[in-house]
């Protein structure tokens, strides 16, 4: 399968003062085409100063790559990012058609999308604003500005560790929906049971660097590393695709 | 909140009152603010009357005409003379007129018999816009300044921030007293005007951009930031479209609360008469009089302008605190 990015030996971090303090590295992954990939750790893993890197994003939050090397075969307008908390990732100063159409003009489009999440425009005036919406509307709308940017790859980094235990399950049946229709997914988290029904493939980080990866279930059942272990065990099971 | 709410609209109201005075000066005014009567030289408020001497109701209020006289200290009286009516007539090109010698001077006059509430209506002219314009500009200086340290930070912001804090330093009125000096004597109102109000925007913008600056810096660690930056938006584009909406609120308070500051500035140079100069009238040297202290027993009226000022500053000031709470709030 094609692949979208490829990483090799990638350092990261960030200067404080005159020093330079690792983030993370050094990692080696890639990632094809419409796979869906979880990188999980704990806070402090490195995992979204990766997914930083990835968007291009790392220089402009004050972080830097110290080495190694990372290939892009897809364009950045070809990436869409949802971030963590949806309370603070719209802005409230502005309606949810005015951000909308700051992706896309044509309303057709919009409207489209819309019905995709699962947000049809009766229930969600365009002209209504942020802090009108429930963290699930708001997730939506951010899946759907993602979706407008007709991406190869999201990057969603802990999408819905704000959310409560049932809209976890809606927005990750809606991720499931999208990655079917071969859009590639890069999962950021800590949040192991969300991995374990939706990505192909986990990578699992601590202190920056990789500590296992490999293709589920098979990472799940029969993790190497005592680390790995732990965190999959440390986590109430919850089922979110029976 | 009623009473908050009350206050505000009173506040905004008096505000928008004294803009539009300013503004229709040439219709509201009943004279124009150089027109002199020297024989009615300090003349006090003429009464407005609805009844005359026998007693006879009219529904038109009506003035009569004064001559000067001069008591046993040679003090200056305007008795009325009631043999006539002079009818005010409200019209379209006139709010109010009344036919001579009838006089119609409701804060009465200065010493050379010109009338004060047209003199403080066409001073509002000079002083509101002067302090708005300085207000304005320090804002608009300091938001840009401020929005682009906070924004990009590093050196731009070092730069900046000691720029603003070197601005800060300076006192403003010792400032515009040197520039006033350094400057030929003979500088016309105009270019006064442009000196006063460049001046108070530039020692203004610094603190309005170290607040600025602030909120900035958190400002754009919000996800939205992050959201459009993946969307390639550009610096300028994040700048204008979701940091400037956002500091908004804050300068107009900013300029709410330093409009005052910048009306008194204006009025203090002027009363030092550094400021706008005769024949030009502003607020400030329309004070100018009253610094003698026998003008303030014998015309008390001539201190019209300094309740106006007063007035004006309190309700500016009002409306910030009001706009401060309410952006709490929200």
């Amino acid at each position: 399968m094609k692949k979208i990015f490829e990483i090799q030996k990638l350092k990261l971090g960030y200067r404080i003062g005159k020093q330079i303090v690792k983030a993370a590295g050094p990692v080696d992954f890639d990632m094809a085409e419409g796979e869906c990939l979880g990188l999980i750790g704990e806070s402090g893993a490195g995992k979204s100063t990766l997914a930083l890197e990835i968007l291009g994003l790392l220089q402009w939050k004050g972080g830097l790559r110290i080495s190694g090397d990372l290939r892009l075969y897809i364009s950045r307008n070809e990436m869409a990012y949802i971030p963590q908390d949806p309370h603070a990732a719209l802005d409230p100063l502005f309606s949810i058609g005015d951000q909308l159409r700051e992706m896309a003009r044509d309303r057709r489009r919009v409207e489209k999308v819309l019905e995709k999440v699962r947000l049809p425009l009766d229930k969600i005036g365009l002209k209504s604003y942020p802090h009108e919406l429930s963290g699930g509307m708001k997730q939506r709308v951010l899946i759907a500005m993602a979706l407008l940017r007709q991406p190869k790859l999201i990057v969603a980094d802990e999408p819905t560790s704000s959310l409560d235990v049932t809209l976890q399950a809606e927005i990750m049946a809606l991720f499931r929906e999208i990655q079917r229709s071969g859009i590639a997914f890069l999962l950021v988290t800590h949040q192991v049971p969300l991995t374990k029904n939706f990505c192909q493939r986990a990578i699992f980080m601590r202190s920056g660097s990789v500590v296992e990866q490999g293709f589920l279930p098979e990472v799940f059942k029969n993790p190497k590393e005592a680390y790995t272990k732990a965190l999959i065990e440390s986590v109430p099971r919850l089922c979110l695709y029976p | 909140m009623k009473s908050k709410s009350l206050s505000f609209y009173l506040a905004a109201g008096f505000v928008l009152v004294l803009m539009a005075g300013a503004l229709f000066a040439d219709w509201l005014a009943p004279y124009p603010p150089q027109e002199e009567a020297r024989n009615h030289s300090y003349h006090p408020p003429t009464p407005v009357h609805f009844r005359d001497k026998e007693g006879h109701f009219s529904l038109k209020p009506f003035v009569y005409a004064t001559q000067p006289s001069y008591d046993a200290y040679l003090r200056r009286l305007y008795p009325e003379d009631v043999s006539t009516k002079y009818f005010l007539r409200f019209g379209w090109l006139k709010l109010v007129s009344v036919d001579g010698p009838g006089r119609f001077y409701l804060l009465g006059t200065d010493s050379r018999g010109r009338d004060l509430l047209s003199r403080i209506l066409y001073g509002a002219r000079l002083s509101l816009s002067m302090a708005l314009l300085g207000a304005g500009l320090a804002g608009m200086m300091g938001l840009l300044a401020g929005s682009v340290s906070g924004y990009f930070g590093g050196k731009v912001d070092a730069l900046l921030m000691r720029l603003a804090e070197f601005f800060i330093m300076i006192p403003g009125l010792y400032l515009l007293l040197a520039l006033r000096s350094a400057l030929p004597p003979e500088l016309g109102s105009k270019q006064v005007y442009g000196l006063i109000v460049a001046v108070l925007g530039l020692i203004g913008w610094g603190s309005v951009a170290r607040v600025i600056r602030g909120m900035v810096f958190t400002i754009r660690e919000r996800d939205f930031i992050l959201a459009a930056k993946v969307l390639g938006r550009s610096d300028l584009e994040i700048l204008i479209r979701h940091i400037f909406p956002h500091t908004l609120s804050y300068l107009a308070i900013v300029i709410s609360i330093s409009v005052p500051g910048y009306i008194l500035g204006e009025a203090a140079l002027s009363i030092l008469g550094l400021g706008i100069q005769e024949p030009d009238v502003s607020w400030g040297n329309l004070l100018t009089e009253s610094l003698a202290i026998a003008h303030l027993r014998f015309h008390p009226w001539i201190t019209a302008p300094a309740i106006f000022i007063m007035a004006t500053s309190l309700c500016f000031n009002r409306l910030g605190d009001l706009l401060k709470d309410q952006s709490g709030k929200s």
